[in-house]
């Protein structure tokens, strides 16, 4: 069976699935076959393939993957709709459903697709990479993200937690999020990723080797702001495909640059 | 050196969990409800790092909130109301204006090592107890986040000014992103006891509605903390105040600033309105040592 990485956000948006696809490009370019999972429950944009839709996300991360994407890599999602959420099971649209309802009546078998789903690509993959979303800590107290949740604690897989920078407040809310955790959570969390820094990286060493003493976790790596890459925008701009390429490629070699490697390694081992 | 001013005002202080979370927009709308409740109120934030600046009558250059939240308290913008002001001129350069005037320009990385650090707590200290002898309420409003802890010892904008005011500080967090308990939980425990002493409660912003969530959320984070969430403050998509700009406004015709005028006073009203609802207005004047409104309260516009 293959390994699950799971990674997980700060907050929505701060930045998993870019990681996720950086992830996918890197570990495929080392030799590995690798299918990303979109865990994720809310999507924004999704993508027709021949089979259904699937979230805009997990097109691009099964691109970054070397991948033509398949229903298994994004089984369960909901499309925000004004008051209400549209509920995709295998890339067709099954109701049109309340957070409430859906938590009462279709939660159940959402969960048992996922999981169908995540095995049946661990059959096939080395690695699955899984778009967690965020925050873990929200997550679990509201119950939101069932399926990461339920993956987490099914498989106990190995967690990065990104947490966004961009407007600041990046140390407040890691160790608030680890302060949301049992200990049996954190202790799955393998590191952290600091994205969208924009300034001195010497500036901002100290606090960080500040923060692994705070959460006793290590920070693998700081990444820039890649606002060009084609993650960032509406499937409306969707953009060459050699752009698009040129674009994971970017991220991957970011992250090699970036992210201690050797240590995601050895949590996957 | 008057470190510690005599205060004469009531002081509140409103800070981030991060940029962008709506502190400008809260502090607008403090000092419009403290305006319509019949106190003389000031904006204040003593260190702003912005591109966007207010011409004050007297031709100083502050950032842009200050500018309208005197607008929004229907006084004029004076020099004191953001003493300093950091402005990117050029890539990796800062102009460093004090009291509405140039004082250097510099290089980013040396401002960030310079030590001039008791020079701008001073001109914080001087132009706040200015404004605390002028005013019954002065509202201030804090930047980013107060725990950047690699900055802690730079950033006199929050923490630091909130000690030479003795202010009760509020911190909001972004309630619409699945961020906000971890956001303002993780300020609360990265902030030094003496710090957190000020804090007064909590706001989300950018609430989404869902009641049931908000209770959960602030019933773990009072248990966490001790203290209160005062507010949850709705998306307010249609109240987004106009970008100042004060080189349009100078080619407008007299009638037309009126008229734009009266809109954006409106605006402040709407605003107000909508932020005095969301809030516990009694408790907010407890911590400020007020026993309320000295007028009947709003809601001003009515729908």
């Amino acid at each position: 069976m293959g390994a699950v990485l799971m990674v997980e956000g700060t907050s929505q948006g701060a930045g998993t699935s870019l990681v996720c696809a950086a992830l996918c490009r890197y570990f495929r370019q080392a030799g590995y076959s690798v299918a990303p999972f979109g865990a994720k429950m809310l999507v924004k944009n999704m993508w027709a393939q021949d089979f259904g839709f699937l979230g805009w996300e997990q097109f691009l991360q099964a691109e970054a993957a070397c991948l033509n994407p398949t229903v298994n890599l994004h089984p369960v999602f909901l499309l925000q709709k004004n008051h209400s959420y549209d509920l995709y099971w295998q890339g067709k649209i099954v109701a049109q459903v309340t957070w409430h309802e859906f938590q009462h009546a279709f939660a159940p078998k959402t969960l048992a697709l996922a999981r169908e789903a995540l095995e049946a690509l661990r059959r096939s993959y080395d690695l699955v990479i899984v778009d967690g979303g965020g925050n873990p800590g929200e997550n679990k107290l509201l119950q939101q993200e069932i399926i990461t949740l339920d993956i987490k604690e099914k498989l106990k897989a190995p967690t990065l937690l990104v947490a966004d920078i961009e407007w600041g407040g990046m140390f407040a809310s890691v160790m608030g999020t680890f302060a949301l955790l049992a200990e049996a959570e954190k202790a799955h969390i393998g590191g952290i990723i600091v994205n969208r820094f924009r300034g001195r990286q010497e500036n901002l060493l100290p606090g960080l080797e500040m923060l692994e003493e705070l959460v006793q976790k290590p920070v693998l790596g700081v990444l820039g702001y890649y606002h060009q890459v084609p993650l960032a925008t509406a499937p409306a701009q969707l953009a060459a495909h050699k752009e698009r390429e040129a674009a994971y490629q970017l991220l991957s070699s970011a992250l090699q640059e970036q992210v201690d490697l050797s240590f995601v390694m050895q949590l996957l081992t | 050196m008057e470190r510690f001013p005599k205060k004469q005002a009531a002081v509140i202080m409103i800070q981030g969990t991060a940029s962008h979370v709506g502190k400008s927009m809260i502090a607008t709308a403090f000092c419009r409800i403290f305006t319509r409740h019949g106190y003389r109120t000031a904006p204040f934030k003593s260190w702003n790092m912005s591109v966007n600046t207010y011409l004050t009558a007297d031709g100083g250059e502050i950032g842009v909130g200050q500018g309208q939240q005197a607008e929004a308290a229907r006084i004029k913008a004076t020099v004191e109301m953001n003493p300093l002001l950091i402005k990117p001129v050029a890539p990796g350069q800062v102009q460093v204006i004090v009291r509405g005037r140039p004082y250097k320009s510099v290089d980013t990385a040396v401002y960030a090592k310079e030590k001039q650090h008791d020079f701008y707590l001073q001109v914080i200290a001087e132009s706040l107890a200015r404004l605390c002898w002028e005013y019954e309420i002065v509202v201030i409003e804090g930047a980013g986040s107060p725990a950047e802890i690699n900055l802690q010892e730079q950033d006199v904008a929050n923490m630091q000014t909130a000690h030479l005011a003795k202010a009760p500080v509020l911190l909001v967090g972004d309630f619409s992103r699945n961020g906000a308990l971890a956001g303002t939980l993780g300020t609360y425990l990265l902030l030094p006891p003496k710090d957190r002493a000020l804090l007064g409660g909590f706001l989300f912003n950018k609430f989404d509605g869902e009641e049931a969530k908000l209770q959960l959320l602030a019933k773990v984070l009072t248990a966490e903390t001790k203290l209160p969430v005062l507010g949850a403050i709705p998306y307010l998509k249609d109240l987004t105040l106009a970008e100042e700009d004060v080189a349009k406004e100078k080619a407008l015709r007299g009638e037309e600033v009126a008229e734009k005028k009266a809109d954006s006073g409106r605006q402040y009203d709407l605003l107000a309105d909508a932020v005095e609802k969301a809030l516990e207005m009694p408790q907010i004047y407890h911590l400020m040592g007020l026993a309320g409104p000295r007028k009947e309260s709003g809601p001003w516009v009515q729908s």
